[in-house]
């Protein structure tokens, strides 16, 4: 792939897709530099906070052994929110000897792991590098603009992430269509972590998600994360792009997140805590027939670049399929060099690589959930029945009277199950 | 908590040219002015006075959420020069 003293792989970003390409490649012995614009990998970086481990175990080799992982999930809950009240489906495992099949983690302290342990192969992350374009050759990719500076390489993996001018540039993706986007904003709270296990009734080390729905959003589709770390909390709120550009709310959209953490069931929480940072990232929301064609000749796109992120409604995932399609880049790469594929014929493997692994197994699998998690009764509607019923089932009013389940039936037909109820219960059913 | 409090807590070093402008006549013309309300760290203002839409780019979180959805496409943006910027302690 490379001669002389050229370098066989320019990865641009430094997060866990591109970290993860660039151990594997060097992990074989082709020559690497990860080109980072923050001053250290993660310097830039913002997730929720959970990373599914269990799909790269295999896939990652030892790059995970020792990674700073705050605690393992072991207490799961979707809460339901409506004005007054919420409804959480619960669930809390025992913990389990052996690797933990998820875990919470920071991006700082993460991908700065990640990137030491590049130093082991011999791999290293330049700081400060801005990558401002690309170079073309021969109607390929043949490597990277800095500044006035132009570094050549045999390929050139963009792992940018969300906003990915370089996906941009190629035409592989249209220009930032509003609809393939949601906003996040966060903030890490600092706890004790006796507090913490206190709290959320957790096991000495181990951890707690939470997933809200509903009246948190105020109608716009989008959703609440809450995960506890090993001495803080990272919550945080979600919305849809489009829904946001045409909501005429009183407020800000940040004042939604002062008012997330007001809720007297998310302030018992977080009480007493100290919140230390506060930030906000885009969230790709890919819809599978707009996928980008995962590179061009030269040029291999991976993680948030190639709109890998899945959200089902009840998992959060791009860290696992960013560092998945990193490997797979990577490994793409080292067949390329091996057996002196041309960049058409690396980019066909990788695609192949891509379609046979979990990554888009599962972008297929779950195609209709971004269009059934737009449905805004799911925001509103829905959420504030289920709490009327829970309500109901739990309450003895002044008439004496508590809800029977024929009763229950009849509210439920009448108010969750009419024809607009039938139809999304049919969108769900095909999700 | 105010949000300049929230965006106070950052590590955010800020270069004297701004990497985001927005396009004055573009704004003078929108009836949409969704940048004023959806920024995280509140950092579009509207001027009283001239009607114009003002950004102090210093407290930017880089998340890029105002260039993909101005329906004007009225904003460039792009990533600050390298050492400046926000700096996530935590992420
Ligand atoms: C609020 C929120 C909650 C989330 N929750 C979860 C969760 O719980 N679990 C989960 O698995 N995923 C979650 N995600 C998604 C996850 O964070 C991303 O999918 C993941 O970070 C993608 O990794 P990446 O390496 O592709 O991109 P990034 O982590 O964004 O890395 C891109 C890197 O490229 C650098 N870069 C960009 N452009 C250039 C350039 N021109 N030159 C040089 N460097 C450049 C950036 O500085 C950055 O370091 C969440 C995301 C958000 C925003
Ligand atoms: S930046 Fe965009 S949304 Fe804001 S006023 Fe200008 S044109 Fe309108
Ligand atoms: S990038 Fe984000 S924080 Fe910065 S001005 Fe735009 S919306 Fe505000």
């Amino acid at each position: 792939m490379s001669d002389g003293d050229e370098l066989d792989v320019i990865v641009v970003g430094a997060g866990p897709a591109g970290l993860a390409c660039a151990w594997e490649a060097a992990s074989n012995g082709l020559q690497v530099a990860v080109l980072e614009r923050g001053d250290v990998a993660g310097a830039k970086n913002l997730s929720g906070g959970r990373l599914y481990l269990e799909p790269l175990r295999e896939l990652c080799g030892s790059l995970l052994d020792g990674a700073p992982l705050e605690r393992p999930v072991t207490s799961e809950s979707i809460v339901l929110t409506d004005e007054t009240s919420s409804v959480s489906f619960r669930l809390d495992e025992n913990p389990a000897s052996g690797p933990p099949s998820s875990a919470t983690v920071l991006r700082a302290k993460l991908d700065a792991f990640l990137a030491d342990k590049l130093s082991e192969k011999d791999a290293m992350v330049l700081p400060q590098q801005r990558v401002d374009s690309l170079v073309r050759e021969n109607g390929r990719i043949a490597g990277v603009k800095v500044g006035s500076e132009e570094l050549r390489a045999g390929l050139v993996v963009a792992a940018d992430g969300a906003l990915s001018f370089l996906a941009e540039e190629t035409g592989l993706r249209a220009k930032r269509p509003v609809d393939q986007y949601a906003v996040g904003v966060k903030e890490v709270i600092e706890l004790d972590a006796a507090t913490i296990e206190q709290r959320f009734n957790l096991p000495a080390g181990q951890g707690a998600s939470r997933l809200y729905m509903g009246e948190i959003t105020k109608g716009l589709p989008g959703g609440g994360f809450l995960y506890t770390n090993a001495t803080s909390i990272s919550l945080g709120l979600v919305f849809q792009l489009p829904a946001v550009r045409e909501w005429r709310g009183e407020a800000h959209l940040w004042e939604l997140m002062e008012r997330f953490k007001e809720r007297p069931d998310v302030a018992s929480l977080i009480a007493g805590g100290r919140t230390v940072e506060y930030g906000a990232h885009l969230v790709p929301e890919p819809d599978l027939k707009r996928l980008p064609d995962p590179g061009v000749p030269g040029l291999l796109l991976v993680g948030d670049a190639a709109g890998f992120v899945l959200n089902t409604g009840t998992t959060v995932r791009g860290m696992d399929l960013a560092m998945a399609s990193g490997v797979l880049a990577g490994r793409s790469a080292v067949e390329a060099k091996r057996n002196t594929l041309e960049p058409a014929a690396c980019l066909a493997r990788y695609r192949v690589a891509l379609e046979t692994s979990f990554v888009m197994r599962e972008m297929r699998a779950h195609k209709r959930a971004h269009g059934v998690l737009s449905m805004p009764h799911l925001y509103g509607h829905y959420p504030r029945e289920v709490a009327t019923l829970a309500q109901g089932f739990f309450r003895v009013g002044a008439d004496g009277a508590n809800m029977t389940v024929r009763q229950a039936v009849r509210h439920l037909r009448k108010n969750v199950l009419g024809w607009r109820g039938y139809r999304d219960l049919l969108r769900f059913n095909r999700m | 908590m105010k949000v300049e409090e929230k965006v106070a807590l950052n590590a955010i070093k800020a270069h004297k040219e701004s990497h985001i402008v927005v396009n004055e006549e573009a704004c003078r013309a929108c009836d949409n002015r969704v940048c004023l309300s959806v920024c995280p760290a509140e950092l579009y203002s509207l001027d009283p006075d001239s009607g114009l839409v003002k950004i102090e780019h210093a407290g930017c979180l880089e998340c890029g959420t105002c260039l993909v959805v101005c329906p004007a496409g009225a904003v460039t943006w792009k990533y600050p020069e390298p050492g400046f910027g926000i700096r996530y302690r935590h992420g």
